[in-house]
């Protein structure tokens, strides 16, 4: 039965630091410092990045508010004519007909 | 590739000689070149230990330090060695990409398995098994208590390294440190 102590060995053993593949640090290394910018820079334009994100999605959410009262305010005002025209009509139902006077 | 463990701070520690050499590493790409040596090992071998296999390692490690390079200017040193913003940055990536992956691999290691048969030949097959089955079990320890493992045996960390790298105390990765070995001796003798 394994102990725990035989158990740490066992981890200290099998758990050994790995180094990437041949060439792959080199690889990244020029990757990551060939670029023209410096982390200053790029963290400017991360953030103008996120800034104009931000800007669009705002945008976005002002024009969609804007559009949704548009159509509220469009079936609100076909309701208050319909109510109107039924108001109307039910007047006009229970108006009695006048007779024209006849001549003698 | 199988490499000898290091200390876990080969620079002497977190001190005024790192903290300078990241004010430097904003503006100046030779410094963040010698930060990226200093820790490279260290990040890719936490994420090949996570993922299982070199392709997904190096693919996460160039994540990382794209990402460190980037965020460097925002980065205070406030004492805490630079090594945990890097596990940090790590364990992020490595979280979002199961998460959107939706994978969890428990195959690979195929160095790790290599090295144990390079060491005895004689009982290699038997080793290799063991190995599997040990590093299968570690995959499927909740997040923390991998990290725990792998730092401390893969990257030689103290309990208190672990614990200023996790943002826990010492006390905290001592009891957690323990109850990770029974659970993981628990789930070994029932494979035994």
């Amino acid at each position: 039965m394994t102990t725990e102590r035989a158990l740490e060995a066992k981890l200290r053993s099998m758990l050994v630091p790995i180094s990437p593949r041949k060439g792959y640090a080199s690889m990244l290394k020029n990757k990551l410092l060939s670029g023209s910018r410096m982390p200053v820079e790029l963290e400017k334009a991360d953030r103008a990045g996120e800034i104009a994100t931000l800007t669009t999605l705002g945008l976005g959410a002002v024009a969609t508010v804007a559009a949704v009262a548009t159509i509220g305010g469009m079936v609100a005002g076909l309701l208050g004519s319909g109510v109107l025209l039924l108001g109307a009509a039910k007047r006009g139902m229970g108006r009695k007909e006048i007779k024209a006077p006849t001549a003698c | 590739m199988m490499t000898e463990r290091k200390p876990a701070h080969p620079e002497g520690g977190p001190g005024k000689d790192e903290a300078k050499l990241i004010s430097k590493a904003k503006y100046d790409r030779a410094a963040f070149g010698e930060l990226y040596e200093r820790y490279l090992q260290k990040i890719y071998t936490y994420l090949y230990y996570r993922t299982g296999n070199h392709a997904d390692a190096e693919d996460l490690t160039s994540r990382v330090f794209q990402k460190a390079y980037v965020h460097l200017p925002g980065y205070e040193h406030l004492g805490l060695p630079f090594s945990a913003w890097l596990y940090r940055i790590a364990h992020n990536i490595v979280a979002n990409w199961y998460r959107d992956q939706g994978r969890r691999k428990v195959v690979g290691l195929d160095e790790a398995v290599k090295h144990s048969t390079e060491d005895d030949p004689g009982s290699s097959a038997e080793k290799t098994d063991e190995q599997e089955r040990l590093l299968q079990l570690i995959r499927k320890l909740p997040d923390e208590k991998q990290q725990v493992i792998i730092l401390k045996f893969a990257e030689g960390y103290s309990n208190a390294e672990i614990g200023e790298i996790l943002g826990r105390s010492e006390g905290a990765i001592k009891s957690l440190y323990h109850r990770t070995l029974l659970t993981l001796r628990e789930k070994w003798v029932q494979w035994e």
